[in-house]
């Protein structure tokens, strides 16, 4: 049966069409946006609304050995919000508890509920990719899929030592079609793999790693050319070496230099944006990062915004979840995740009178308010780790709203802002055209999902529908409408319908007889035999190939 | 006054928010358009209660006949008033409780008192595990208040606890007072394996059978003042019958847990 849906007069924001706020009709059919449709078909009456493509987050954490870990280790946060069961059309959801990592079910429901219907989870370990798809689908109303760890894979790092870059590369794309990833992740290249192995963290580019003869600046290099290589749709998605440590930007920027033109993106870079001293207390180096960010078209990044309140550090970056652990001296999870990497878990409270967490919050919004071009640079918390994807709301009103930035600057410890762009004054307000790119249209674009991010024809009817007037946290908080797939699942503000979204995975380009070659390898490595390490594609949703040899690009629906 | 009376049989029903003072000149159909958690649901008060409200001068009061309800979380948060539960309650009864009383006249489920900061509750049935004790992912347990548990209790009581008294007439189970900061536990009976278990400045007072962990170390044989005055204090205002016996009698004093701090102590209560 073919469903149409017209959605009559609401104020279009689709700026990868160039559509900023005209008043026209958004017309649905079997799922897709379409050009025509007959009259007569049922409406939608958007009068008054903002129609907004559905949400995008490129760089999240929902699913994964370190989400179910994060829920283990505080169930006080979990008992604090019991959510009940949404009363959805044809029986009830799912009961859930929210808190700042919310319960899968809980989590799509949340999303939703801002209007967001795709993310990316940023981290998964190849090894727990089964346990990460089966997660997925349970987060209902979300098309989901992540991203690989490849940065510190002790198969992979020693195939770069024996100068085996050929091999390298299908090693990497046969394990990114075996795990069903979107793309390819880098965590503190080298770093993790060299504090496994009992030897200290590297401390730069140019440190080898462990007692090898590779350095991060070899592994960036050659995933980043190995990510063009397998024609991945997302570049090299990076998480550079030194996170959160004061004068890290000397080497975030070193690392930028070293791509030499090579596609990336860099993952929460609000966590590598510090001047200062080791050891000493971070000032913004945010000006200097985003003037080469600006100046360099082959970078994007999402900013991994630090918002007030609670969050939950979950990374692979072992070495940097153990210091936090040792700073804050609470409660803790190490998890090692044999020859791939590793992850560290514990619960985390950012505050507006802690200096370095005022430091934090400034070179977020610094980042935001600097680019100059919006199409790379993506609206993230790094959920959870900056705080919880609930407060992108209000983090959107700190972009729109000069006065409500300011109110909030003035209760930050005196002088904590040294440095930073933002204690001189940046006016700029984000447009809601803006938002919709930071949200929507480019980490769509810059995963390669070609029918997300915008309204033109052959797009994925997913869209959010809010009530104008207000101010932006209550606007973004609470979409009137909510549009996944063509189906209306968000009504009048209250969740009515559940469907299951797609997986969103690539088709990485390598030789079929890369596995064949790779065996007695991974036979050694590994304590799972090679030939139950791929995913089954049985055990995912429906596929939504994304880019490489699948012609159409973009997701099918279930 | 308030007087619920169950009407169903349901487990699972949480019955945070519901407080004395909560419902202060309320009719009764209001009160029972009141929705509590239930499952992955919610339910409305009135389908699983009888609801009688009656004019009460002082403090007020709530009554709770739960015949086949099991309420979790009753009392979570109060500051004042009155619960009487004429039945058993279900699990973490007073949580974070600030003041006011509660009595239960049958058992409860564990966490009871659990974080609470002051306030009291007499069990006189038997209470689960975690009396008084810190509740799942807390880092500690009561800071204030006194628990009266008549019966016996399960594991760990006043696990974490860092102030306060949890009074014990039957036996406690394996690890009484375990990793607690400060605070009392007194058990009239015996207690289950490694009572104390790194404790750190913690006292675990028992008048029965105890067998200690080695990081325990005998320190003397004396009558603590303390003690002595806590027993009148109990078995006088408080009501909780201590055998005669107990008052006389004197204690052998063991320090530790020497795997922690080592500034906690065992009491172990001797005929003499
Ligand atoms: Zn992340």
């Amino acid at each position: 049966m073919t469903v149409r849906l017209r959605i009559r007069g609401g104020e279009v924001y689709d700026p990868a069409n160039g559509v900023e706020g005209d008043v026209r009709d958004v017309l649905v059919e079997d799922g897709r946006i379409v050009a025509d449709l007959p009259a007569g078909v049922p409406e939608l009456d958007a009068r008054g609304l903002v129609v907004f493509p559905g949400g995008v987050d490129l760089h999240c954490h929902i699913a994964g050995s370190k989400v179910t870990l994060a829920r283990r280790l505080s169930p006080e946060r979990a008992r604090a919000e019991g959510l009940p069961a949404p009363e959805l059309e044809g029986g009830t959801g799912r009961a859930g508890t929210g808190g700042v990592v919310p319960s899968s079910f809980a989590t799509g429901y949340l999303y939703a509920g801002l209007g967001y219907t795709a993310a990316i989870d940023a981290a998964i370990a190849p090894l727990g990719a089964r346990q990460a798809h089966a997660e997925l689908a349970d987060v209902p109303l979300l098309d989901s899929g992540f991203l690989a760890l490849l940065g510190n894979n002790a198969l992979l790092l020693s195939l770069l030592e024996a100068g085996e870059r050929e091999r390298f590369v299908e090693a990497a794309g046969w394990i990114l079609e075996a795990a069903g990833a979107l793309g390819m992740k880098a965590v503190n290249p080298g770093g993790v793999a060299a504090w496994k192995a009992g030897a200290s963290n590297v401390a730069g580019l140019d440190d080898p790693i462990g007692g090898t003869a590779i350095t991060p600046r070899v592994v960036v290099t050659a995933l980043a050319d190995a990510a063009a290589d397998l024609r991945l749709p997302h570049p090299l998605h990076l998480h550079c070496n030194n996170l959160g440590m004061p004068g890290n930007a000397a080497t975030t920027l070193a690392t930028m230099q070293a791509l030499e033109g090579r596609r990336a993106h860099f993952a929460h870079l609000q966590f590598h944006s510090y001047g200062g001293e080791p050891g000493g207390l971070p000032v913004s180096a945010a000006p200097a990062i985003s003037e080469y960010v600006n100046g360099h078209e082959n970078l994007s990044f999402d900013v991994g915004q630090v918002m007030f309140g609670p969050a939950t550090v979950m990374t692979a970056d072992e070495p940097a979840g153990y210091l936090l652990h040792r700073l804050t001296g609470r409660k803790w999870v190490n998890l090692d995740i044999e020859v791939e990497t590793g992850c560290g878990v514990l619960p985390f409270e950012y505050r507006d009178r802690n200096r370095v967490h005022a430091v934090q919050w400034a070179v977020g919004l610094e980042l935001f308010l600097l680019a100059r071009d919006p199409w790379r640079v993506v609206l993230s918390t790094d959920h959870p780790n900056g705080g919880s994807f609930r407060a992108y709301p209000r983090l959107i009103r700190l972009l729109m709203d000069r006065a409500f930035r300011d109110e909030e600057l003035r209760r930050l410890p005196e002088g904590a802002l040294a440095g930073s762009a933002l204690a001189d004054g940046l006016e700029r307000e984000y447009t809601l055209s803006e938002i919709s790119i930071v949200t929507r249209a480019a980490p769509a674009r810059l995963a390669g999902l070609t029918r997300k991010g915008h309204l033109g024809p052959g797009a994925d009817a997913d869209l959010a529908l809010y009530p104008k007037g207000g101010d932006a946290e209550a606007m973004f908080s609470a979409p009137r409408y909510v549009i996944k797939g063509g189906t209306v699942v968000l009504e009048e503000g209250q969740l009515r319908r559940s469907v299951q979204g797609v997986t969103l995975r690539s088709s990485p380009l390598y030789d079929p007889g890369a596995a064949g070659r790779l065996r007695p390898a991974f036979e050694s490595r590994y304590s799972i035999r090679m030939d139950n390490y791929p995913v089954a594609a049985e055990m995912m949703r429906g596929e939504g190939r994304v880019g490489g040899d699948t012609p159409s690009g973009g997701s099918e629906p279930a | 006054m308030i007087t619920l009376t169950g009407r169903a049989e349901a487990h699972g029903v949480s019955g945070e928010g519901l407080l004395p003072e909560s419902f202060a000149a309320a009719a009764e159909s209001e009160v029972a358009r009141t929705r509590l958690r239930f499952g992955a649901e919610t339910a409305e008060l009135g389908d699983l209660f009888h609801v009688r409200t009656a004019p009460g001068a002082g403090e007020p009061e709530l009554r709770i006949e739960p015949g086949g309800v099991r309420l979790h979380g009753l009392g979570t948060g109060m500051t004042r008033g009155r619960i009487v539960v004429a039945g058993n309650a279900g699990d973490r009864l007073g949580a974070a409780m600030v003041g006011g009383e509660i009595l239960v006249e049958g058992s409860c489920g564990d966490c009871t008192g659990g974080e609470m900061t002051g306030g009291f509750i007499r069990v006189h049935g038997d209470a689960g595990a975690r009396a008084g004790g810190a509740l799942a992912g807390g880092p500690r347990g009561m800071a204030g208040g006194v628990i009266l548990v008549h019966g016996s209790v399960g594991d760990e009581a006043g696990a974490a606890m860092r102030r306060g008294l949890v009074a014990i007439g039957g036996s406690a189970a394996a690890r009484a007072g375990f990793h607690a900061i400060a605070g009392t536990v007194l058990v009239l009976g015996g207690v289950g394996e490694a009572p104390a278990m790194a404790t750190k400045r913690g006292s675990l007072v028992v008048f029965g059978e105890a067998r200690l962990l080695p990081t325990f170390r005998y320190a003397c044989e004396y009558e603590p003042t303390f003690l002595r005055l806590l027993l009148r204090y109990l078995s006088g205002p408080l009501a909780f019958a201590v055998p005669e016996r107990f008052a006389r009698g004197r204690f052998r004093r063991f320090a530790g847990d020497f795997s922690q701090l080592g500034k906690g102590e065992i009491l172990l209560w001797t005929d003499a």
